[in-house]
């Protein structure tokens, strides 16, 4: 924000000459030239594009019509000077300029085109709500109005960004979501000092306990039902303008396997495909780093008949097993870049051509055993199994480091660097939240949760973790 | 001014089970069986009681002085020069203590797993996990312990009671038949595996004090009192009191005796796994003592400028300490009194003054 302000003079022309100084002379800012009712002249200012036409139309037809009285706005509405009048029209406002009293009145006619209401591509979902995000502000807090109809939900509207005010929303529910945590939120997003903010990760950047790890603090989500589930639990939700993701926080480690859809499924189904998801999380975390350790170092753990499969698929390849390991993972993980790039149609024929053609060729010219392709396509596909959110890239990541600690002490450096992992993740905090909770510090009935998705009427007290003011869900329904 | 560092009562258990029973299990029963022959178990269970007096004694001196650790103390109890000079003696210790521990890891694995890959790698990275974990701080691998602890507990288990089948229950018999005195000619080993608690005299005025911290610390002895004797048990019955003093490392040959579903055999990354993590989190204990000692002796503002010097002193004490496997074992075994000398007397020399001082009768120290 501008700290020196100039306030509008009786002069109208004087008023569009500051107001065209201030905006740097853009051309798409027009005058136009209209008279009320009073006979009155007034200016109205508006940046093309940037409103919506009918009702802009509407306006510029109509103005003759209108007293002084119609624009008697309280302060709210009040520009007085050209500084906060210049702020008005970036953001999508029309600006009828009057020399008596000297001021303009600012009139939201924000209209630009935005995509309407989708299925969130990145959190797709075979059972339950299709409604995503967008990335419009307004439109984002009434779809969680929509979906949680509460008198309690509270949304407080910021700006951020220095040179450019970027609208953002903090919501939370009164009685539920700690009043510490909140205003630690909030003091966090005070002291954000950037010029501009480019979408919620920035937001997550400035707020997060640790800014130089590899591993999300906070979650990210672009359904509606998510951001509710997560309100309820004592959490808070950061909308931002721009952007259809949507920060939650605190955040732990395990949610991460988590999905809103274990919800709408019963809850048998729920907690085995939870459970399977974190039994893939390990398998793409370790696998590569456990065939590379076995091979090297510890073939007299592998039963005779396998270990002679085994040596009999390695023989013509003339590479160590840690050299092929990392060429597959690599080759594997730019196949997969490459898919995600391309346009869809396009994208298929890359998986084809990499999958098949490549991975074949690669087998049958000696460079790669087939069981190392089978190792390959098994960690990948057992990331895929996870919610594309950061963790799932941290373990993608730290696979290729697993896999070398392999490669040096076998299953020592495996153990070794599964406990420097657990060390790290043990000594992290989201707004105070043990990211290893519930497992370390350990909450028995908590973890259980986590893991196992509990039948809901059974499900009737709130994780401790997020502190919530209110334990309960609701009474009487525990088991 | 760093932050204060505290864990919970279920912590403190982790970290007592772990460092006590994981290293302990592995060549317990061959050593025991040296003394005991088949009632080993009963040595066993003899070291248990002492594990709880060195327990008794610990405990005590934290609730005469319930925000010192044992360094604090004995300055506090023998006076700056005495006492710095007993409290420089038990920090040594400690660092000492680290060591062997360090040296421990890497033999296992030259002679169980892999000869190829050097022993100085291996004390590298048990150096290197103690060190990040000492950095990274005393709630971190408490809540670390926490997890490792399922781990260790449901492997021992699991393994005793794969093996169940093949037991052999006349291997026991006949119970003490010369009494119950001739066993206890093996209490000095035992008792300086079972009562290698000096660690928590750094940790308890780190605890969250609450009624059930006695009854978790007492707990934790007695789980690791009877995960060791199922290892003697498990050992004497499946091989007899002959042949386990024979292996070196019996819960080796135990996890290989596994054979589920006729095919799936050598469970043997279950045992690097649970040596691992319990040798991880033996040394970090100790490790973080030594470091917490060194910090309150020296009265240093930044101990975590001292960590990598003293690694690197842990790393070259460990490499030469001893020859081989064999000079450790029975280092062990006869030197037991060394480890005995500062796990009971030091702490019960420091009580008995304090009772002498009649610090005793006073509800509370100032710091």
């Amino acid at each position: 924000m501008n700290a020196r302000q100039t306030e509008f003079s009786e002069d109208l022309a004087e008023n569009v000459r500051r107001i065209r100084d201030c905006m740097q002379h853009t051309d798409d800012l027009i005058f136009v030239d209209r008279e009320l009712a009073s006979g009155e002249p007034i200016k109205i200012a508006y940046l093309q594009g940037l409103t919506d036409d009918r009702r802009l139309e509407y306006l510029l037809a109509h103005a003759k019509e209108f007293g002084n009285e119609d624009f008697a706005f309280g302060d709210d509405g009040w520009r007085k000077s050209i500084q906060q009048g210049a702020e008005s029209l970036a953001a999508g406002q029309a600006l009828l300029l009057f020399a008596n009293p000297p001021g303009a009145a600012a009139i939201d006619l924000l209209g630009v085109q935005l995509r309407s209401v989708e299925e969130p591509s990145s959190e797709s979902t075979v059972k339950g709500p299709r409604s995503g995000f967008t990335e419009s502000l307004t439109n984002n807090l009434a779809l969680v109005r929509y979906y949680c109809p509460s008198p309690q939900l509270k949304i407080e509207s910021r700006k951020i960004g220095r040179l450019s005010p970027t609208p953002l929303a903090v919501l939370s529910v009164g009685g539920i979501t700690n009043p510490s945590i909140l205003k630690e939120v909030h003091r966090r997003i005070d002291e954000i000092t950037a010029d501009f903010i480019v979408g919620s990760n920035a937001i997550e950047e400035w707020i997060a306990d640790h800014r130089g790890t590899l591993f999300p603090m906070v979650e990210s989500t672009e359904r509606p039902d998510r951001v509710v589930g997560a309100l309820m639990d004592g959490r808070i939700a950061i909308i931002v303008q721009g952007t259809p993701f949507v920060i939650l926080l605190p955040f732990v480690f395990l949610q991460a396997f988590q999905v809103g859809e274990d919800y709408f499924w019963n809850f048998y189904i729920g907690s085995l495909l939870r459970m399977l998801r974190i039994f893939c999380g390990l398998i793409g975390l370790l696998l590569p780093g456990f065939y590379v350790a076995t091979v090297t170092y510890h073939h007299e753990l592998v039963p005779t008949a396998l270990l002679q499969s085994i040596a009999a698929a390695k023989e013509p390849v003339p590479f160590p097993a840690v050299v092929e390991s990392f060429a597959m993972m690599f080759a594997f993980e730019i196949m997969r870049e490459a898919g995600i790039r391309m346009p869809k149609q396009i994208g298929q024929a890359v998986s084809i051509v990499g999958a098949l053609i490549l991975g074949q060729a690669a087998v049958e010219a000696g460079i790669v055993s087939p069981i190392m392709v089978i190792v390959a396509a098994l960690t990948g596909i057992c990331t895929f199994t996870l919610p594309p959110n950061a963790m799932n890239y941290a373990i993608r990541l730290l696979q290729f480091g697993m896999t070398f600690l392999a490669s040096l002490l076998g299953y020592v450096g495996l153990v070794a660097g599964i406990i420097v992992l657990l060390i790290y993740l043990a000594s992290l905090r989201s707004f105070g939240v043990p990211y290893l909770g519930p497992a370390a510090p350990l909450n028995a009935q908590e973890l259980t949760d986590v893991i196992v998705r509990r039948p809901i009427p059974w499900d009737s007290k709130r994780p401790t973790l997020f502190r919530a003011i209110n334990p309960y869900r609701f009474r009487g329904g525990d088991k | 001014m760093e932050r204060r560092e505290v864990i919970s009562n279920f912590q403190l258990m982790s970290l007592i089970v772990i460092s006590t029973i994981g290293t302990s299990s592995l060549y317990a029963p061959a050593t025991l069986v040296r003394y005991a022959e088949r009632n080993s178990w009963f040595l066993v269970l003899a070291g248990g009681l002492t594990g709880l007096l060195n327990l008794l004694i610990l405990m005590t001196l934290n609730r005469m002085y319930p925000d010192k650790n044992l360094i604090r103390i004995c300055k506090h109890v023998l006076g700056p020069w005495i006492g710095g000079l007993l409290a420089f003696a038990v920090i040594f210790y400690f660092i000492d203590v680290t060591a062997w521990i360090v040296r421990e890891f890497a033999q296992f694995f030259i002679v169980a797993l892999s000869p190829v890959i050097p022993q100085s790698w291996y004390l590298a990275t048990g150096v290197i996990m103690g060190a990040y974990a000492v950095y990274r701080g005393l709630e971190a691998f408490s809540r670390v312990s926490e997890i490792v602890l399922f781990v260790i507990v449901f492997t021992f288990l699991g393994i005793y009671a794969a093996l169940s089948w093949q037991y052999h229950p006349e291997y026991l018999l006949p119970i003490l038949e010369n009494g119950w005195l001739e066993p206890l000619s093996g209490i000095i080993p035992v008792a300086s595996w079972l009562g290698d608690l000096m660690f928590i005299s750094m940790m308890l005025n780190h605890v969250r004090r609450t009624k059930k911290t006695a009854a978790y610390a007492v707990g934790a002895v007695a789980v690791t009192t009877v995960l060791l004797m199922l290892s003697v048990l498990s050992c004497t019955l499946l091989f007899g009191a002959k042949a386990s003093e024979s292996f070196t490392y019996p819960s080796i040959s135990l996890i290989q005796n596994i054979r589920l579903f006729r095919y799936i055999e050598r469970f043997d990354a279950a045992l690097v796994a649970v040596w691992v993590m319990s040798c991880f989190i033996k040394l970090t204990v100790y490790f973080w003592s030594a470091q917490q000692g060194l910090a309150d002796l020296l009265k240093l503002e930044k101990p975590r400028r001292f960590l990598i010097p003293v690694a690197a002193g842990i790393y070259v004490c460990a490499k030469f300490k001893v020859w081989g496997l064999i000079e450790l074992g029975r280092f062990y075994d006869q030197q037991a009194w060394y480890f005995c000398l500062f796990q009971y007397a030091v702490p019960g020399f420091l009580l008995l003054i304090a009772w002498l001082r009649g610090d005793g009768g006073k509800t509370k120290v100032n710091a």
